[in-house]
């Protein structure tokens, strides 16, 4: 009797959860409030190899925002051909996240933008002679008509993340779906959207960037790979180990390879190892491959990506 | 004295009154300043109460059991009470609000972000036990169904202690256990293998948040931010407090203030009323009326400033009042007349100026030097035009010359007159005289003319005789012709105008002057009788003397003749005695007196009663002049009574006084 009642309680919640009217996923706004000064100085800096040491790397040779904002590559290449560390991680609706890079290093879009370019695998540079150098260029004037103390390195990186506000990509299907367009998507997608709940996956992936709020543990339920040790780098509190900032999943069909270290190829096997490592949950083919026709109504417009 | 208080309190207000300003503007400032405050007091308490709202929602977040958590909230309200405590913060810091409230604030920035670590770390395990349960209690699940009876009931079990464990009525240990005895049976089932390992998956992490609560639980921020949020309450009281003392102190400076203000625009209100009306009087004055400043230069005129000068205000303005100089007095009166002003004396005089057409006029003016507070501040000149007076003056100076002149040359021509009537009365006193001396020669004339004629009668008839008889004729003609020339004798003594001061007989005097009228006495039946004191002798003109006695006598005979026709009442006495300082003679008639209404006048020239044809009125006077201003003597008359023969008369008395001061005699 207490069992039944117990169980009926959390079915009940299960089910309250599942079938009230609550958002799991919001769709992205049209448009930010964007400084149009600031950001087309950002857009300018972005595409500026001499923001590299060697000045021939920018954001925009990692961070390719006319195709998937990220680039086709395992591991990032910087400067040199530098190795870098992590998968580059998608620029498109970064603004979203709740902190950048994979380890949570950054806070916001401005902190971020620092790291690249004193990264010496990266773009290899230092802002005292960056700073330098771009006074001598037309920059300085830009940057004193927008800032009053003109080139600085907070400036710098306020433009650039200024910019990123830029690199939204609404009206996907999907948000379209939400918005109330019930033909928008297939019923294929419409099932792989439920069986994303129901499976658990919407308990991390949710919200306006499906993704993006909170770190996870590269599989909760068993360690997928214990190379990288994630949060622990910037913590260093043992709790912390293997602990990632859960990825948006927009766009998602296009940022392939994926997961910190590049380590999957295909969209069908990512979903299959998260269902694994990260859920725990039993599936079949045909429900991956729902919930993988789900994942490509998620792609958006961007003003760049044609 | 509290006239006296007044100007200078004037002066006070004047001087305070830049304080008075400033004090309004820092009163206003400080009021304004009050508001920013307490704004900044409310909006940091607005604040506050978001922070505790935050951190409930926080603690609900951890503390909730199980349930679907979409994160963007929790990232969003994290982001805001971080971004809403920096704030805090940076603001106290502007505001320099109270170091203890500051340091309070820093503490639980430190709290928070151990707190926002925490809740990190909650959220993907928080999920994953949700998830983890939901599945695991999922009984509609292929894998469950499949399983054979007591499988099921093992995991029935299980999933009761899962139920139990979030009551807090069974513990985690409870479910280590029953997981690890189903391990360790070892079934080879895809759901069990996979239940087993979610369950530890889910123990794992289920620890893992037990622990990070049991952290957050001994982090109480709210207590903390109402222990903040009390504290600002009473500093912001305190304040509150000061400023209202302050305030109050501000109010009961402006209230007095206000009331000397008030009480100097009363005064400025009286003052103006006076000001009209002497405005008013100035403009509608006859006088001119000029205002100069301290340099003399031409502040205000009136109106009739305008009228008198030819100059306009508009002109005049600026200008010193030289420019009115006639050049017709000298500097010295210009001098004088700047030494008085300039020494703050009032300067009154006359002025000679010069009109804007060229015309000269007159000016009788006051300069007053107005001084205010022990300085001169300016002049005042009241300024009457008197050019038609001084015209009319002159004239009359002109016509007074000339009055004078006609009055002396009429004064000359009556002298003559009167000259001339003392000679024409001397005249007729000489006729009268001549008349009495024929009178007195008729008598001898005849008996000088009949005993000649009668000699040569005899002699004719042959018949004289050289005898006794014939002496006696010639001695009476002889005796005859002396007493002719004796009477001319006389008449020449009279008629002789010797003006020597010589030493005479009064009494003398009279017997002869009466001598040579005597004759028109006796003809008009009229007695004189004389009583002479002996030795009265003056020393004078005897001529004026006689002159004099013949005048009043003839006054007394004349008015004898006309009033007496009683011939037997006409008496006239003569008298003259000396006395202490005066020889009086006294001319005593009975002729009725002098009436009443005229006995004043009849010293007075030209006054008589007689006829014209027969009286001049210049006798009476002639006798008053001589003993007056020869003799320095004095006549009276007085209506006294006469006795003649027993028989009452009334009659003047002239009582005529000669001095004998002037006299050494």
């Amino acid at each position: 009797m207490k069992t039944t009642l117990l169980k009926l309680y959390f079915l009940i919640c299960l089910g309250s959860v599942l079938i009230a009217g609550q958002d799991f996923i919001l769709p992205i706004p049209k448009t930010l409030d964007i400084d149009k000064a600031k950001s087309k100085l950002g857009e300018k800096l972005f595409f500026d190899t001499s923001l590299s040491k060697n000045k021939t790397v920018s954001c925009f040779s990692c961070h390719d925002i006319f195709a998937n904002g990220a680039d086709k590559k395992k591991i990032a290449v910087g400067i040199d051909e530098k190795k870098g560390v992590v998968n580059t991680p998608t620029v498109f609706n970064a603004v979203f996240n709740f902190r950048q890079n994979w380890d949570g290093s950054a806070r916001t879009l401005a902190d971020q933008a620092s790291g690249p370019i004193t990264n010496p695998v990266e773009m290899g540079h230092n802002f005292v002679e960056l700073i330098s150098e771009l006074n001598q260029t037309s920059y300085k004037e830009e940057f004193q008509t927008i800032y009053k103390d003109g080139i600085t390195q907070k400036n710098i990186v306020d433009a650039i993340a200024e910019f990123q506000k830029n690199l939204i990509t609404p009206n996907a299907p999907f948000d379209k779906y939400l918005r109330g367009d019930e033909n928008a998507i297939t019923q294929e997608q419409k099932e792989g959207y439920r069986l994303f709940k129901s499976k658990g996956c919407i308990s991390c992936h949710n919200g306006v960037n499906v993704g993006g709020q909170l770190y996870s543990r590269f599989g909760m339920v068993q360690l997928m790979d214990d190379e990288n040790l994630g949060l622990y780098n910037v913590t260093k509190e043992e709790e912390d180990k293997y602990y990632f900032k859960v990825p948006t999943l927009r766009n998602v069909e296009l940022t392939a390879p994926y997961f910190h270290n590049g380590s999957i190829e295909t969209l069908y096997d990512a979903v299959s190892i998260m269902l694994k490592y990260q859920v725990g949950r039993d599936t079949n083919p045909d429900e991956i491959h729902k919930i993988v026709e789900f994942l490509k109504s998620l792609n958006g417009e961007s003003i760049y990506a044609k | 004295m509290l006239s006296k208080l007044l100007p200078r309190l004037d002066r006070l207000l004047l001087a305070i009154f830049p304080f008075f300003i400033m004090l309004l503007i820092a009163s206003y400032m400080y009021v304004d300043n009050i508001q920013k405050r307490n704004t900044v007091y409310f909006n940091h308490n607005d604040k506050l109460n978001i922070l505790i709202e935050l951190n409930t929602y926080f603690n609900d977040f951890i503390h909730q059991n199980v349930k679907f958590i979409m994160f963007d909230e929790i990232s969003s309200k994290l982001n805001d009470f971080e971004t809403t405590l920096n704030f805090l913060m940076e603001d106290a810091e502007r505001n320099n609000l109270d170091y203890g409230y500051k340091r309070n604030l820093k503490n639980i920035q430190k709290v928070f972000l151990n707190k926002k670590l925490q809740i990190e770390r909650l959220k993907a395990r928080k999920a994953f036990v949700y998830n983890a349960l939901t599945y695991l209690l999922d009984s509609g699940d292929l894998g469950y169904t499949s399983l054979n009876k007591s499988l099921q009931n093992q995991i029935d079990t299980i999933r009761i202690v899962f139920a139990n464990m979030l009551l807090d009525l069974d513990s985690l240990d409870k479910l280590t256990s029953k997981i690890d005895a189903l391990e360790n049976q070892t079934y080879n089932n895809g759901y069990i293998n996979n239940f087993v390992k979610l369950t530890k998956a889910f123990i794992g992490h289920y620890t893992q948040i037990n622990t990070t609560m049991h952290n957050i639980g001994n982090i109480d921020i709210n207590i903390q931010l109402n222990g903040i949020k009390a504290n600002l309450y009473d500093i912001s009281q305190r304040e509150k407090q000061e400023s209202e003392y302050i305030v109050n102190v501000i109010f009961l400076i402006i209230s007095v203030f206000s009331v000397l203000i008030l009480f100097g625009t009363w005064r400025l209100y009286k003052t103006r009323k006076e000001l009209v009306a002497f405005k008013t009087a100035v403009e509608n004055s006859h006088s001119v009326v000029v205002m100069t400043d301290v340099n003399q230069k031409i502040t205000f005129v009136n109106d009739t400033f305008e009228k008198v000068t030819g100059y306009s205000a508009k002109e005049a303005i600026g200008l010193k009042p030289s420019v009115l100089k006639s050049g017709m007095q000298d500097d010295k009166f210009y001098k004088e007349m700047a030494e008085s002003i300039f020494a703050g004396r009032k300067w009154h005089g006359r002025f000679v100026n010069k009109k804007k057409n060229g015309e000269i006029f007159y000016e009788d003016a006051t300069i007053t030097p107005i001084i205010m507070d022990g300085e001169i501040d300016s002049y005042l000149a009241i300024k009457l035009d008197v050019t038609q007076l001084v015209n009319y003056s002159n004239e009359l100076a002109d016509l007074n010359s000339g009055l004078e002149k006609k009055v002396e040359d009429k004064i000359k021509l009556l002298r003559q007159k009167d000259v001339l009537i003392q000679q024409q009365s001397r005249l007729a006193a000489l006729g009268e005289m001549i008349s009495n001396i024929a009178h007195q020669w008729r008598q001898p004339l005849s008996s000088i003319t009949i005993g000649a004629s009668g000699i040569k009668y005899k002699k004719e008839l042959g018949i004289l005789e050289l005898d006794d008889k014939f002496d006696k004729e010639m001695d009476n003609i002889i005796a005859g012709a002396e007493y002719l020339s004796q009477t001319i004798e006389d008449f020449r003594n009279f008629t002789k105008v010797d003006k020597s001061k010589k030493v005479f007989d009064i009494n003398e005097t009279i017997m002869k002057t009466y001598k040579i009228v005597e004759n028109l006495y006796r003809v008009n039946s009229i007695k004189v009788e004389f009583d002479l004191s002996p030795q009265m002798r003056y020393k004078g003109i005897q001529s004026q003397f006689s002159q004099a006695v013949i005048n009043i006598l003839n006054n007394a005979k004349d008015a004898l003749i006309a009033h007496n026709q009683d011939k037997e009442g006409r008496k006239i006495v003569i008298t003259t005695v000396s006395q202490d300082s005066n020889f009086i003679i006294k001319i005593a008639d009975s002729a009725g007196g002098v009436p009443e209404d005229i006995i004043s006048k009849i010293f007075d020239p030209y006054f008589t009663t007689k006829h014209q044809s027969q009286g001049t009125g210049i006798g009476l006077f002639m006798a008053y002049e001589i003993v007056k201003n020869h003799f320095c003597g004095n006549i009276e008359v007085k209506n006294e009574p006469m006795i003649i023969d027993g028989k009452e008369y009334v009659g003047a008395v002239f009582y005529v006084y000669f001095p004998k001061v002037a006299n050494n005699i």
